[in-house]
Parts: structure tokens; C-alpha cells; sequence
């Protein structure tokens, strides 16, 4: 992977900004929902203190149906009108009440209550298979299918009314006088019990309703005075059934009518002075019915409005999914957990969703003397804490965008101007490596003080090393055939002198021997300083214009004559061959190239030479049948001292491969700015040896 | 009178070998191991032929500066540089100083003294213009070759070359139109070079030729053989 690829996935580090924005962002929120909670409770706390001095109020706290059981209670629910009593439930359905249910196979009843100035209102609706209707005259009350209202007199005596309808339309409703069981035995008996005082049935007035029939069954809307009830009521519908009659309701035949639940307006105005925008206090008695309720939650969030993009990224972060407000105003009931902790006694605050918001409920105990008489629940939206957190929301991306951009653009930047400067270092290197021209123009070390500064300088002194251990390479033969030359001149010196000398004749011969081995080494010493002569006299050589063809052709014919191989030729007609340069160094360099294919080709092989021109390259082939090059070291063959021979063939030619020759041929290519490339021919018979010459014309 | 040979070599063994080939050969020899004993002789008495070693001990150039100073002294006096240095760049400095000849170390005994007596027959036929009467002349078009009197002329002006060279011209006028390949040219000039000595050997010549007629072309190079002379256009 690329420097500047590696820096820009690392740069993608950035993007751990906004994430860590926005885990600040939630840590503030939470702390600013703390401290929501906290004012919260502090005022739903001051509530509680207020009711809990007032002597009314807690009487009005602690009134008869704050300490019952509430499951056969009824609540009715505030209505803020009137309801119009005609059987059916327009007035009921849009307020989503929650009924109270009761079930016997077919046989179902629901009832509902609501309250408006003096009256209670009731809305029940019954699924029954087959409707009793009423007959006067003929038959008792309860040979119908009737409602029973329970509730109790002044005196606290059980009080029963039934409702019974001849038809649908109105009701009719009788005060039976007597508990409803007891009549209703006498009324089966059919006796004329001397201990029952037999008071008939009155029929009540003051008690309306609607009976309508259903799909499954029938209907009524009942308006009933409240102090008819005495604050008591309980209600059962019973199936007439002359065999089995059936009865459903929140009373049992002699069970006494539970309290009924009602807002108290008294606590609803001494709660009202707390409410204020946005906070909503509800007033909860010991048994969690929901009494006194004041203030109005806003509605939806204006920062909710705002762009969705926003919105989103805010539900991508936000973690808490808090459940959803529950309805107390549906059933009357505040039975979530934290009222239920604050009537044991210990404040809480839960969160909830509300619409697209999320709302504190603070609950506290009110306290009388130690015990707990109720509770108030206060209860805020986050909307204002949401508006800040949102705005800085916005703001956090914005500016964390806008600074992992400049970074990963820094980051980008910065990593391109570094690999820059390491590729041009090393370009540098490269070009310095492969160039014979001097280091200094070709290597400037950097003077940038960073690591790559000494990266760069150390490279230079590397090479300066490099340059004067190949200088010295190259200077060692001279040296060496300079330092050899002398005491060999002694030597051979010494061996004419000898000459002159009276030798005896077995003495002589080994003065010849002496005189051919030194002969040998000193032919030696004149091939080992002739490259670097070859170098002297390409500083010297003189370059002028000449014509390629004619050099080859004139080469081939010498060859012809020399060589016991067969030398062909073969030159591209037609083509113009002329190039500028050393036409002696390049026959040299033919030369060269010719006796290394003569000393690889056997005697009846054949070696060719090529000449061909394609467009503005002329191309100098010599090609010869014989072993093909090994494979390593191919790219060393033009080195100095190297040689790829096989010591097979050597020691019959009385010549010394010093591996020189092909080291010439590359330093005559190169002065000519050509190319020269050894490979095996395509037929895998033999090698051949392609220089390239680009001309301008 | 035997000819007095000054050798200013440093190294003694190869110097008194020297002195015995050349003593044998009947001529007087001193030796000197450094520039300032040749020196202090040379104020002395001036010798007849003095062969010169480059590098003299540590003095790396005191051949040089012992050539040249000989030279500011005697300028007709032969002088000889006999080194174990063969680059072109010291033949060419050495030749420059007006040295008569520049042979490397390991010429055999029998060229060097071949290379002496020619030098001296120069200096002899310089020195007694009117004792030449059976002189060895070749006449090649423009050029003419005065073996004896070692000396070379194109159209009457004297081509200033050095021993070396005047036989490899030898050897190429003396069989017009004949290819000498390089071997056959280091024979007739007694010297053991290796092909690109010969080479720039002939691109001096070349330019001693020029510098008196721009349009000589008269050596010219048969690739892959050698050279030959061809004066038939001049």
C-alpha cells in the first residue's frame, strides 16, 4: 500500500471526533436530564409540602375511596361538557376510555363513567344473545334484563336501583327499598313474607338514561345526581334467564358498593398555583387513583421540526429508547413504577417518550405524620433541554465535519508532500545508482532536518561510499598492472641479460621457459589495463557522422577471412545507416561482440550479423549458434570482470577472459546513448547480442 | 667515442639491468635513482641519450619535471621515457614535454636498444646533414621517408613525429594500398601496444599530417584489418 493510501486511512481516525462529540454531547444531555430531574422533584417536593400542611387537603387526600381496595372502584373520568344522553357513545369514543370489563361465555358487559358538574354519567354497553324487555303489569322488574345500581343512603344503608327498559329509549328506574337480593327472593317466592316489610318498587326520576340495541346486544347511557350516590356506587348487569339468570358487574349480590373515584377540585386549585408552562402536576391517592391533574405538556418539540438530517444523526447517536408515556387520563390510574416507589416511600424520576420528545415524571410521597397519604407526580417535557442539545447538536457537526475535513485534507496533503519527498529521494538514488555521471549533480542531499532529511543524507554519504569503492574498483587494475609492470620488467630484464650470458644449454631452457611465462604475464597486464584505456579513449574519442552499413560490411568481409565459422550478413537494404559517433570504437565494439560469438560458436556453426532500421532505431544484431546464456546473472553480464564462460573450453585457447570485452561493448553503447540487451535466439539454438541506436533523422 | 647513456630509474635492480644490456652494447652508462643526483650530474656534464623513469621513488611526476628541466637545458639533448605507466594521458604528457620517445617497461631488451640506436641515428643525421649520401628514402606522393636521417617530410615541410610513429608510417608507405593490421604495425615499431594505442598512435600521425595540409586523408582505416596508405589521389 502507497504512503499517501496508508495516511488516508488513517486519517479516517478523525471521524472519531464527532463520535466523541457526540458522547459528550450524550454525557451532557444525560447531566442536563439529571439536573431536570432533580428541579423537578424539587417542585413536585413543594407540592407535596403544600398539601401536606393543609388540613383540607389532606382530608380531601385521605377521603373514603383513597384507602380501599381499587379494583371495584369506578372513576369517573373529568368531562369538560355536558354529555347528551341518547344511547350512544359519540361523547365515550373519542376519549378512548379504558372500560371496565366483565365476561361469562356470550354474556359481556363493559362499563365506562365520566363526570359533569352534578351528574355522573355511565355509558354500559352489554352483548347479550336475547333481550328481556320489560312489561309492566305483567311481570316483577327482574324478569327482565336489568342493571343494578348499588349505592348507599344518608344513613349508610345499601341502596338499590334498577334500570330497566320496555323498549329501546328510555329508561326506567325503580328504587326497590330493599336490599336486591332480599327482593329478589321475595319476588321469586312469590310469598307474602310478614317479616319483609313489603314496600313496592319507586319508580326514581332523577335517574336518566337511553337504552338503545346493538348488533350483539344493547346499550344505555345513564345520567345519575351525585348525591344519589353518596360517593358510592357499584353497578351489575344481570341476563334474565328465568332457569339460570346471569350477573356481571363490579358487586356481587350482597357485597356493599365500593367508593367511587372522582377529581377533587379543591386539590386540582391548590396544585394549579405550581403548574406552570410546560409542567404538568398530577395528584395521586394512596391507592394510585389519579385525583387532581393541572398544567398542559407542550406538544411537539419545535427542534423537532428542524432538518432530518439532524434528526436522524441524533437517533444514530442517541442510545436511551425510553419506553412510552403511559395514559393515566384513560383509566385514572398512575400505576407506573415510580408512583408506585413514591408510595413506598422514595422519590424517583423515570423518563418516557411523548409524542417525538422525551418527558421527565418526577413522583413524591406526601407524607402525613410518617404516613404516606399519596403522591404528587410532576411531570416536564425535555423540549427546552432538547432545543439546547440539538442546537449544539448542529453546531458539533458542523464543526467536527468541518475539522475532520481540514485534517484529512492536512493529512492528505501532508502524506502527498511525503511521498513526494521520498519518491523523489528515491528517484534519486535510483538515478544516481544507474547514472555514471557525477554524484553531485545527480544526488543533492536534503538539508530538511526531519527524518527524511537523514534519511536523504545517509543515502548520500552511502553513495559517496559506493562511488569511491567502484572508483577504486576501477582504478585497481591500472594500479594493479602499474605495480606489476615493474618487477616484471625486472624479471624480464634479467632474462635478456641472461641471454648473453654463457648458459649451459640445460640451464638455458629454463631461461626460455622463464622468458614465455613472463611474456604471458605481461600480455596479461596489457589486457586487464585495456578497459580502462577503453575508457580513456572514449573521453577522446572524436564523434563524427558515419555511415553504419559500410562499417559492418567491411567488418564482415575481414571476419570472412579470419573466423573458420560461417559469417553471414545481413543488412536491411534501402535504409539510411548513418550515426554519429566513433566509427572505431564502435568497430571495436564489434569486435568485441564478434570474438565472444566466435569463442561460443563452434567451427561449422554460423554467425550473423544484422543491421535494420525501424523508423528512427537502428538495431546491430550479432547472433551466433552455440550454448545458450545461463539464467543468473544475465543482468551482470556487462559488468567489469565478469564472465559467464564455462572453464570447460578454456584451457586449450591459450586466452585470458577476464571478462572485459562485453564490459567494453556496454561502455561503447553507452557513449552512443544505446541500448544493448543479451538473450537467447527465439529457436533456443544459440545467443544473440541486440544493440540499439536511436537517430534523429 | 662510446656514447654516454644517463638511466634515472628507481628501481636498482631493473636499472643496473639496463646498464649491463646497454654496456654490453659498447655505450657508457650512469645511473641515478632520483631527480635531484641526475640533476646535480646534468650540471656537470650533459650526456648523450638520457632515459627517464616517470615515477621516481615517492616523486610520482619527477621524470616529468626531470624531462622538462633537462630540456629547458639541452634542447636538442635525446631523452627516452621508460615507465611502467601505459596511459594514454602520461604518453601524451610525456611526448608533450618533448620527450623523443615514450616506451613502457616491458619492451624487450632487443626493441629498446633497436629504439636507441634509431634515436641516435637522428640525432647523428640531424647534427651531419652532408654525411647523408646512400641514405634509405621512400617517396610516396607528398611524403617523403629519410630512414637514416629518421625524419619524415609532406610536400618539403618536416612532419614533426616521434620515432614510433614515423615507423608505423614507414610500415604503411612502404606497401601502398597494403592492409597492415595493427599487429603488423606494433611489430614495425617495436613495441608491444595494445590495439587502441595503436589506434590513437594513428589519430596523432593523422594530425600531424593535417596540421600541415587539411585534405591529407592518405592513412585510411580498413575496418576489421588494420589501415593502409593510398596516395592516389595526392
Amino acid at each position: 500500500m502507497k504512503l499517501r493510501r496508508q495516511l488516508i486511512l488513517v486519517s479516517l481516525l478523525t471521524l472519531s471526533l464527532p463520535w466523541a462529540g457526540c458522547q459528550y454531547l450524550r454525557e451532557m444531555e444525560d447531566a442536563l436530564r439529571e439536573g431536570q430531574g432533580r428541579a423537578l422533584l424539587a417542585t413536585a417536593e413543594a407540592v407535596a409540602n403544600r398539601i401536606a400542611s393543609e388540613p383540607t387537603l389532606i382530608a380531601t387526600l385521605t377521603q373514603n375511596f383513597a384507602d380501599v381496595a381499587p379494583e371495584p372502584q369506578f372513576y369517573a373520568h373529568p368531562f369538560a361538557t355536558s354529555v347528551v344522553l341518547d344511547g350512544y357513545d359519540d361523547e365515550w369514543r373519542d376519549r378512548q376510555l379504558l372500560k371496565k370489563q366483565w365476561q361469562a361465555d356470550a354474556f359481556r358487559a363493559s362499563i365506562q363513567m365520566g363526570s359533569f358538574n352534578k351528574n355522573l354519567y355511565a355509558f354500559i354497553e352489554v352483548d347479550d344473545r336475547q333481550l328481556d324487555y320489560y312489561h309492566p303489569g305483567q311481570q316483577p322488574l327482574t324478569a327482565s334484563d336489568h342493571i343494578l345500581l348499588r349505592t348507599l343512603d344518608r344513613d349508610g344503608r345499601v341502596r338499590d336501583f334498577v334500570v330497566v327498559a320496555s323498549a329501546p329509549g328510555a329508561i326506567h328506574t325503580f328504587d326497590i327499598n330493599t336490599p336486591h337480593h332480599q327482593w329478589l327472593n321475595r319476588q321469586d317466592a312469590e310469598s307474602d313474607d310478614e317479616n319483609m316489610p313489603a314496600i313496592p318498587p319507586r319508580q326514581e326520576h332523577s335517574i336518566h338514561g337511553v337504552w338503545q340495541e346493538t348488533s350483539t346486544g344493547y346499550q344505555l347511557e345513564l345520567q345519575i345526581p351525585w348525591y344519589l350516590t353518596q360517593g358510592y356506587l357499584g353497578v351489575a348487569v344481570i341476563d334474565h334467564d328465568p332457569h339460570q339468570p346471569q350477573w356481571l358487574g363490579s358487586i356481587t349480590a350482597e357485597s356493599p358498593p365500593a367508593p367511587l373515584v372522582r377529581h377533587s377540585d379543591l386539590l386540582t386549585e391548590a396544585i394549579t398555583v405550581f403548574a406552570a408552562e410546560d409542567l404538568r402536576l398530577r395528584l395521586a391517592t394512596n391507592n394510585q387513583w389519579l385525583i387532581a391533574e393541572a398544567g398542559r405538556l407542550q406538544g411537539a418539540a419545535p427542534a423537532q421540526a428542524q432538518g432530518g438530517w439532524t434528526s436522524l444523526l441524533r437517533k444514530l447517536f442517541s442510545q436511551q429508547r425510553f419506553p412510552a408515556l403511559d395514559q393515566p387520563e384513560r383509566n385514572g390510574r398512575l400505576e407506573t413504577a415510580e408512583v408506585t416507589t413514591a408510595l413506598k416511600g422514595q422519590e424517583a424520576v423515570e423518563w418516557y417518550r411523548y409524542r417525538q420528545q422525551t418527558i421527565a415524571r418526577a413522583a413524591v410521597p406526601i407524607r402525613l405524620d410518617r404516613h404516606i397519604i399519596g403522591a404528587v407526580v410532576g411531570e416536564q417535557t425535555s423540549a427546552g433541554l432538547l432545543a439546547l442539545t440539538d442546537n449544539a447538536f448542529q453546531r458539533l457537526v458542523f464543526y467536527t465535519f468541518l475539522a475532520t475535513g481540514c485534517a484529512g485534507l492536512g493529512l492528505i496533503a501532508y502524506a502527498s508532500w511525503l511521498s513526494l519527498r521520498i519518491r523523489r529521494l528515491s528517484r534519486a538514488a535510483d538515478s544516481a545508482i544507474r547514472d555514471d555521471q557525477n554524484l553531485e549533480d545527480a544526488f543533492v542531499p536534503s538539508s530538511a532536518q526531519d527524518e527524511i532529511g537523514d534519511l536523504s543524507r545517509s543515502y548520500n554519504r552511502l553513495l559517496i561510499r559506493v562511488q569511491e569503492y567502484t572508483e577504486y574498483l576501477r582504478t585497481l587494475s591500472n594500479k594493479l598492472s602499474h605495480e606489476l609492470r615493474t618487477p616484471l620488467a625486472v624479471v624480464r630484464s634479467s632474462l635478456d641479460n641472461l641471454d648473453n650470458e654463457q648458459l649451459p644449454d640445460s640451464a638455458r631452457i629454463f631461461a626460455e621457459r622463464a622468458q614465455q611465462g613472463s611474456q604471458r604475464l605481461s600480455t596479461i597486464l596489457t589486457a586487464i589495463s585495456s578497459a580502462s584505456r577503453v575508457e580513456e579513449s572514449i573521453q577522446q574519442a572524436e564523434m563524427n557522422d558515419f555511415s553504419l552499413d559500410k562499417v559492418v560490411a567491411e567488418l564482415v568481409l575481414a571476419y570472412q577471412d579470419i573466423a573458420p565459422q560461417n559469417i553471414r550478413c545481413q543488412i536491411m537494404p534501402e535504409q539510411n545507416y548513418m550515426l554519429y559517433g566513433s566509427a572505431d570504437l564502435i568497430v571495436q565494439m564489434i569486435d568485441k561482440l564478434f570474438d565472444n560469438a566466435c569463442d561460443f560458436c563452434p567451427p561449422d556453426g554460423e554467425i550473423i550479423l544484422k543491421l535494420a532500421r525501424n523508423k528512427n532505431v537502428i538495431t546491430l544484431t550479432v547472433s551466433n549458434v552455440g550454448p545458450l546464456l545461463p539464467d543468473k546473472m544475465q543482468s551482470q553480464l556487462f559488468d567489469s570482470l565478469v564472465s559467464l564462460r564455462e572453464k570447460a573450453n578454456a584451457p586449450q585457447e591459450n586466452k585470458i577472459h577476464l571478462g572485459l570485452g562485453l564490459h567494453i561493448v556496454r561502455l561503447i553503447v553507452d557513449l552512443h546513448k544505446g541500448k544493448v540487451v543479451a538473450r537467447n535466439r527465439a529457436d533456443k539454438k544459440g545467443v544473440e547480442f541486440e544493440i540499439s541506436f536511436t537517430v534523429n533523422t | 667515442m662510446a656514447r654516454h647513456i644517463v638511466i634515472v630509474e628507481d628501481e636498482i635492480a631493473l636499472a643496473h639491468n639496463y646498464r649491463d644490456a646497454l654496456t654490453r652494447q659498447g655505450f657508457v652508462v650512469s645511473l641515478y635513482h632520483n631527480r635531484a643526483d641526475a640533476l646535480a650530474a646534468f650540471q656537470q656534464q650533459l650526456p648523450d641519450l638520457a632515459i627517464i623513469d616517470v615515477g621516481l621513488g615517492d616523486d610520482i611526476e619527477g621524470g616529468f619535471d626531470l624531462c622538462r628541466e633537462l630540456r629547458a637545458k639541452a634542447p636538442t639533448l635525446p631523452i627516452i621515457f621508460l615507465t611502467a605507466r601505459d596511459s594514454e594521458f602520461d604518453v601524451v604528457s610525456g611526448l608533450r614535454l618533448g620527450a623523443d620517445d615514450y616506451l613502457t617497461k616491458d619492451i624487450s631488451q632487443t626493441h629498446m636498444l633497436a629504439r636507441i640506436i634509431a634515436l641516435f641515428r637522428r640525432v647523428d643525421a640531424l647534427r651531419n646533414p652532408q654525411n647523408a649520401t646512400q641514405e634509405d628514402i621512400i617517396q610516396r606522393g607528398l611524403l617523403t621517408l629519410n630512414m637514416d636521417r629518421m625524419s619524415a617530410h609532406w610536400s618539403d615541410h618536416i612532419v614533426d613525429l616521434t620515432i614510433t610513429e614515423l615507423w608505423i608510417v614507414y610500415a604503411l608507405a612502404k606497401h601502398p594500398g597494403h592492409v597492415k593490421n595493427r599487429q603488423q604495425l606494433m611489430d614495425a615499431a617495436n613495441v608491444v601496444l595494445d590495439d587502441n594505442t595503436i589506434t590513437s598512435h594513428i589519430k596523432r600521425i593523422r594530425k600531424k599530417f593535417l596540421r600541415i595540409d587539411d585534405t591529407f586523408d592518405a592513412i585510411q582505416t580498413a575496418y576489421g584489418m588494420g589501415y593502409r596508405w593510398d596516395d592516389r589521389k595526392s
